[in-house]
């Protein structure tokens, strides 16, 4: 009976899903595909590490001041207050 | 953010992926769609290193593109139509042709009879089908295989394609029609079997009964 007949176009899309999956097309393109999403992710990375110290070096150059240089002297990264007492004394060298 | 796992629905998958960035996330998405993307790209473009191509740039243009998926239709239908697109216009300037469609497209009257029963398609064997496919133009091919092969509705196809709801019923209508020529030319033995003639002959003579 023909309206027991299975649809010849997904009969067709199965057979090159089997011949996609058991062939080595799969495996290739699934090797390309990663390799695009890792360059992307490194260039990402590099982007996100050096491009902002670039910014702020440009910056610096201009003789401005970023942003993070800002952050910098607000008191990021700075030792708490009760630390920064030196038993130096001395104004002239204070650092010694 | 849960990790992506088998069980999940595409839309699941793809906000854990926007949010972590996992390729396990990517990968599932990948596993799913990416014998059908192919084979949709080996029918259309007809040559196993092109389709393997083809498939390669449209899950990298998924990839990129991912966050502008906006959730207006199903996954599925905006990954095929990324594919049609992308197999459509590869074609396109392969062979500087303009329009991929015809200009009859443009002129399609409203009501659109169209006469030809599914059947005509749906009888054809594997061979016979791949056959006839490859003899009719990208186009014609690619909307044949929207509606025979992902069952999409004729309004979905117009708007994937930014025509009009009675172009795309002519346009599907003039495909089935050039379907059953070369269908005619490339099997002539068939011709004695063909169902539309037997069809007409039918109602031919239940009429002057």
């Amino acid at each position: 009976m023909s309206d027991n007949k299975p649809n010849p176009f997904e009969e067709m899309q199965d057979e090159q899903i089997r011949t996609f999956f058991h062939g080595p097309a799969d495996r290739k393109i699934k090797a390309g595909i990663d390799g695009t999403m890792g360059t992307f992710r490194f260039l990402g990375n590099i982007a996100d590490v050096y491009l902002t110290r670039f910014v702020d070096t440009m910056v610096g150059m201009a003789n401005g001041v970023s942003e993070r240089d800002e952050e910098d002297t607000s008191g990021h990264g700075r030792l708490p207050q009760g630390d920064t007492e030196s038993p130096n004394k001395d104004k002239k060298y204070p650092n010694l | 953010m849960a990790a992506c796992n088998a069980q999940m629905k595409d839309l699941e998958v793809i906000h854990s992926y926007l949010d972590s960035q996992a390729s396990r996330c990517f990968n599932l998405l990948y596993e799913r769609y990416s014998g059908k993307v192919y084979a949709k790209c080996l029918t259309l473009l007809g040559d196993t290193a092109l389709a393997e191509d083809a498939t390669q740039e449209i899950f990298t243009k998924i990839f990129l593109n991912l966050a502008r998926f906006n959730e207006k239709s199903k996954f599925s239908t905006w990954l095929y139509s990324i594919t049609y697109n992308f197999c459509i216009d590869y074609i396109r300037r392969k062979k500087k042709e303009k329009a991929i469609f015809s200009d009859e497209m443009e002129r399609a009257p409203d009501m659109v009879d169209d006469n030809i029963p599914d059947k005509e398609l749906l009888e054809l064997n594997l061979a016979q089908l791949e056959q006839v496919l490859q003899s009719l133009n990208p186009g014609d091919r690619a909307i044949l295989l929207m509606k025979y092969q992902d069952g999409e509705q004729i309004k979905n196809i117009a708007e994937q394609f930014g025509k009009s709801e009675s172009a795309i019923k002519m346009q599907i209508k003039r495909a089935k029609e050039r379907a059953r020529k070369i269908r005619a030319q490339q099997f002539p033995d068939e011709l004695n079997t063909d169902i539309y003639e037997r069809q007409q002959a039918q109602s031919l003579r239940g009429n002057a009964g």
